[in-house]
């Protein structure tokens, strides 16, 4: 089995794209079948520890002869289609093949989550399995929205600009970055692999993508300064630690300075985008030493440009913390009291953990206990619950 | 992107409310934070199930004054088919029904 699932994630979206791209996107079904009927061949030889480069020929070639024969009984092969079929598994016909194929999934009349959901199974090779512990979802809704997704992608639909396509790209590669890099459950927690699939994701568009724009620069950026960060999040006894005690002498500098480059590139005083103001924000927590010296003002007034763009109650309680930060606990408090977004805030541990914070911080130390137990309520993960009560404590011990 | 009104009917009770318990609210603050990190949610707020009318008219209809429209959620979408896509997704579609409008945007 585990050979079956580390074939699928390194071969998985060839055969596929090769596949689309022969027989077209009306055998999606088909191609997507026989694509794990190959590979599952090829795991059982794995298994039996064959060399890992004569796996990958035979079962590539493995790959051609289903193709041709499936060819051949919808129409007969022209002498040429051999070599076309030879000419498909080129590296640079096969890189582009994937490319299109990632852009084809973006289609507008699938839903954000459908999107992410296909492009993890097809391009990135997730099994259902893999996608149900990332995503946090049942094996009965991933089948749901897979065939969703396949009869919206197998119908002809009128000409989609390719910019609106890249846009849906950007969008569904963030999201898969942000669901390895934000816990969303105990066995979940940090999930790197789906981090690193999505740089990779954005690679292959950076690399072969002659239509990039400026959030492709910037999302790029933006992956790569939340990933410096990695080695410093969460402690070898798997507690979280919050920015202000990260060791920053783990971040990645590498990574920093590469985010640094891409978010230059990003950069258009004429044009804005949300990617564009979240790499910028996260490039000033990159360069900065510690907490103290962090430049909060440009913080907070980043975050009040992207609640221009885009105003929700994520963006509500970031932007608060950097006013905690910048201004001070009234001008923060001040701040989530007019929120629009109140309703839904009221219902998160992260904002009664910031109350907590900004109610320790004015010397109400009664009024932070309460929040902190409010949000040790309404969180359902275990590192966040253990993060909570060492709040409870501290401030207890502030207290006495 | 155009914007879309979300509205949520829960049950088929008239006036059933969203239940109060953790997991009604988790469920749909989970999707929101969802819908916010793909830059679809607007604003939105969970209605309660109590209506007060103004009419011209005496208004006399008690089942009428209890609003079957459990919450309104405003998101934007490419267009109507992944508006309607996203509104599938909601959580609370088990248990109820949701509707999909366009907002309309007037200009005298």
């Amino acid at each position: 089995m585990k050979a079956f699932h580390l074939l699928r994630r390194e071969y998985y979206s060839s055969l596929v794209a090769s596949g689309v791209k022969l027989l077209g996107w009306s055998s999606i079904t088909t191609v997507e079948e026989l694509a794990d009927e190959t590979i599952s061949i090829a795991s059982s030889k794995l298994n039996q520890e064959f060399d890992k480069i004569y796996i990958k020929d035979e079962l590539l070639q493995d790959w051609k002869n289903r193709l041709r024969s499936r060819r051949n009984t919808d129409e007969s092969m022209q002498p040429d289609d051999q070599a076309q079929l030879n000419e498909l598994f080129d590296e640079a016909v096969l890189q582009q093949s994937k490319l299109e194929f990632l852009l084809e999934c973006c289609a507008p009349t699938i839903s954000p989550r459908s999107q992410i959901i296909f492009i993890l199974n097809a391009v990135c090779g997730y099994s259902k399995d893999d996608i149900s512990v990332a995503l946090v979802i049942s094996e009965a809704e991933i089948d749901d929205s897979l065939d969703r997704t396949r009869s919206k992608l197998m119908k002809v639909t009128p000409l989609i600009p390719q910019s609106t396509k890249l846009n849906i790209l950007h969008t569904a590669i963030y999201e898969i970055f942000m669901y390895g890099y934000l816990p969303t459950s105990d066995d979940n927690y940090a999930n790197g692999q789906l981090c690193v699939d999505a740089m990779r994701l954005i690679k292959l568009v950076l690399q072969s993508y002659a239509g990039i724009d400026q959030d492709t620069h910037a999302v790029m950026a933006l992956m790569c300064f939340y990933s410096a960060r990695f080695p410093a999040r969460v402690s070898a006894q798997g507690e979280i630690l919050e920015l202000e005690t990260n060791d920053r002498s783990l971040w990645d500098k590498d990574l920093i300075s590469m985010g640094i480059y891409y978010l230059k590139l990003a950069y258009d005083s004429n044009k804005t985008s949300r990617y564009v103001f979240e790499a910028a924000i996260a490039s000033v927590h990159g360069i900065a030493d510690d907490v103290l010296s962090t430049n909060w003002q440009a913080i907070s007034g980043l975050y009040e440009r992207l609640e221009d763009i885009q105003s929700n109650p994520s963006t509500n309680l970031k932007r608060a913390e950097a006013i905690l930060h910048a201004n001070g606990p009234k001008e923060a408090l001040a701040y989530l009291q007019k929120s629009l977004h109140g309703s839904w805030l009221r219902n998160h541990s992260d904002y009664h953990g910031l109350l907590g914070i900004i109610y320790s911080t004015l010397g109400d130390g009664t009024m932070a206990i309460a929040h902190y137990e409010k949000a040790l309520s309404l969180t359902a993960l275990r590192a966040e619950k253990e993060y909570f009560n060492r709040k409870i404590s501290n401030q207890k011990v502030l207290m006495n | 992107m155009q914007e879309f009104m979300v509205l949520i009917f829960r049950g088929q009770i008239p006036g059933e409310g969203i239940s109060e318990d953790h997991q009604d609210v988790r469920s749909l603050l989970a999707w929101i934070e969802r819908l916010s990190r793909s830059g679809n949610f607007i604003a939105g707020e969970i209605i309660g199930k109590d209506a007060s009318m103004a009419s011209a008219h005496q208004f006399n209809d008690e089942a009428s004054m209890q609003s079957p429209v459990n919450a309104c959620i405003r998101i934007t979408a490419l267009n109507v088919d992944q508006a309607v896509e996203i509104a599938n997704e909601c959580p609370l579609k088990v248990n109820g029904t949701i509707q999909v409008r366009p907002v309309t945007m007037f200009q005298l």
